[in-house]
């Protein structure tokens, strides 16, 4: 079995730097593997979160040669020889590889619930909608999305006013299921800076599940934002007549 | 050093955020009750994500927004697990994400509340609560070595003997914490349980209704019981036992320890050595987001399912045995 060596980068919020740790790589060992093995050997402390080991649940975010990965779904066999290992950049370090991910649940609290009306509840779920909508239930949360998404990354002056690709995916899923009478549009383009994604797909390059983002999600969104928002005749034909949204 | 913890309060505290968990907690905040949820891992990563068993229709989540149940294949869990975990957040209740409850307290036999570690800087935390829904799941890990559930360390089994309630059929994969099936009600008044940390093998539609029916009486409980007063010194107490990895200078590895306790389910033997190597684990470097002192306080939550698994077969034998004879 080849040697290889991981650079993971150690510390907390007050600086760190690379710490290379040499290994025996066994077949089909992932990094998430690999440092596991590091935490029983020389290094107990270091700090990494993880759950299922399996893809599923997104909890092992990291950088890996500073692309955005899952620790737990990431072979040593496609690295090359020497790699590094970095907690993800768009999110402030805890300790080692573990960061504060907490932005995300704030604006998963802003989005708000599921929201039927008697009169929306007894519509049909055609086979379609529910083929349209399964892509977007299936996101684990891993916030690989976020972490590449240059608003949130570059742009700390955002944050407060930006939800990120993975809240885009959860509003077009609301604003999508036929049930649902939130006004998804409006909460986009007021209060989740949809304005400010400017389409360049990073992060559905980067996402474990394969959802189409920008495509399927951020696009459409944007297309009913011009639509309402943006076009002159809509607004003035939209005080004659009332979308099902805005009953 | 003095002794120092965080305060926290609620009238139904919810340890896990499975379906199980957050079912209960979802329940016990329609009664009106303030809850709090506290959860090892991340919000929205428990082992429900897993659940692949597919029933035909849940009314209650689809009216939550879930796709229609049927049509969700492997990804069964994770509509279940999200829809829940929206649902929750909507209503406001308080989640204590990586927030890992290590000790239960009962006071004049009713429960009087949990002390936890927070993952994130290391602080202890003390949660005053009127009831507890135990809802933190099994113990895989003692013996899944490769894909595992992290959090299923059978902490509900550890500290259920903590508050004095009981476990039943350890043996079986249906063991658990000993429930009334109506109430989720364990032998201890105000503490309850439900999921995979209660007896009783359940599929995912049965879990969320006795979860529900759990959430519901803890809330009740609450409501209609001063809370129970419990001395300084049990905490001191506590919180000196927590630390004590720390301290531990030549001690034992952790990450050793979990795996011969790992091979000893599979031979079925030298628990009792284990034992004794676990008073002396050691974990070096800082308090904040140290995995090795987490796994070495996991590990006493291990010893113990462990140790009530194969009691529970020996007792099972030796009954069997004598029925034969």
């Amino acid at each position: 079995m080849p040697e290889r060596t991981l650079n993971v980068w150690r510390g907390d919020a007050s600086g760190g730097a690379f710490t290379p740790y040499r290994l025996q790589a066994a077949e089909g060992m992932t990094v998430l593997d690999a440092l596991h093995r590091v935490q029983a050997g020389e290094a107990p402390d270091l700090a990494v979160r993880w759950n299922c080991k399996a893809g599923k649940c997104g909890s092992c975010s990291a950088e890996v040669n500073g692309r955005p990965a899952l620790l737990c779904m990431t072979r040593l066999s496609s690295l090359p020889e020497s790699a590094t290992v970095a907690p993800l950049k768009a999110f402030p370090v805890i300790r080692d590889l573990v960061t504060d991910v907490s932005f995300n649940y704030r604006k998963a609290a802003e989005v708000g619930a599921f929201a039927p009306r008697d009169a929306t509840m007894g519509a049909p779920l055609y086979q379609e909608d529910v083929d349209r909508l399964r892509e977007f239930h299936n996101c684990i949360e891993c916030f690989l999305c976020q972490d590449v998404c240059h608003v949130i990354r570059d742009h700390e002056e955002h944050k407060p006013r930006y939800s990120g690709p993975r809240f885009f995916v959860r509003l077009a899923a609301l604003e999508m299921h036929p049930r649902d009478a939130g006004d998804r549009v409006a909460f986009a383009e007021q209060n989740a800076g949809l304005g400010r994604c400017n389409v360049t797909k990073c992060c559905s390059e980067v996402c474990p599940e394969g959802i189409r983002i920008t495509d399927n999600a951020i696009i459409p969104l944007k297309e009913r934002a011009a639509d309402r928002y943006r076009d002159p005749l809509a607004r003035l034909l939209g005080l004659f007549s009332n979308s099902r949204k805005d009953a | 050093m003095a002794a120092h913890w965080l305060e926290r309060e609620c009238d139904v505290l919810v340890i896990g955020a499975g379906a199980a968990g957050l079912r209960a907690a979802i329940a016990a905040a329609g009664q009106g009750a303030r809850v709090a949820v506290a959860c090892k891992s991340l919000l929205g990563k428990a082992a429900t994500v897993l659940e692949r068993a597919v029933p035909a229709a849940d009314e209650e989540l689809e009216g939550w927004g879930a796709l229609p149940l049927a049509t969700r294949g492997e990804k069964v869990g994770l509509e279940t697990l999200r829809t829940l975990q929206h649902r929750a957040v909507s209503l406001g209740i308080e989640v204590h994400m990586e927030c890992a409850i290590q000790r239960l307290f009962a006071s004049r036999g009713r429960v009087a509340g949990a002390l936890g570690v927070r993952r994130a800087d290391g602080a202890l935390v003390r949660f005053r609560a009127g009831a507890v829904v135990l809802a933190a799941g099994g113990a895989a890990r003692l013996w899944q070595r490769d894909i595992a559930a992290a959090d299923a360390t059978g902490d509900a089994f550890a500290l259920a003997l903590d508050a004095g309630a009981e476990l039943a059929d350890m043996d079986l994969e249906t063991g658990g914490v000993r429930v009334d099936p109506a109430t989720g009600a364990t032998t201890v008044p105000g503490l309850h349980s439900a999921g995979d940390a209660a007896a009783g093998k359940h599929a995912l539609l049965e879990v969320l209704l006795l979860a529900r029916r759990a959430g519901e009486h803890a809330a009740a409980y609450a409501r209609s019981h001063p809370r129970a007063l419990l001395s300084v010194e049990r905490i001191e107490r506590a919180v000196t036992e927590l630390l004590r990895p720390f301290g531990m200078e030549n001690g034992e590895s952790p990450y050793a320890l979990l795996l011969d306790l790992q091979d000893c389910m599979q031979n079925r033997e030298g628990l009792a050595g284990l034992k004794q190597r676990a008073k002396r684990l050691a974990a070096a470097g800082p308090r904040a987001w140290n995995p090795a002192w987490l796994l070495a306080l996991e590990l006493r939550s291990l010893l113990v399912a462990a140790e009530a698994t194969m009691s529970a077969a020996v007792q099972r034998e030796a009954s069997l045995e004598t029925r034969r004879a």
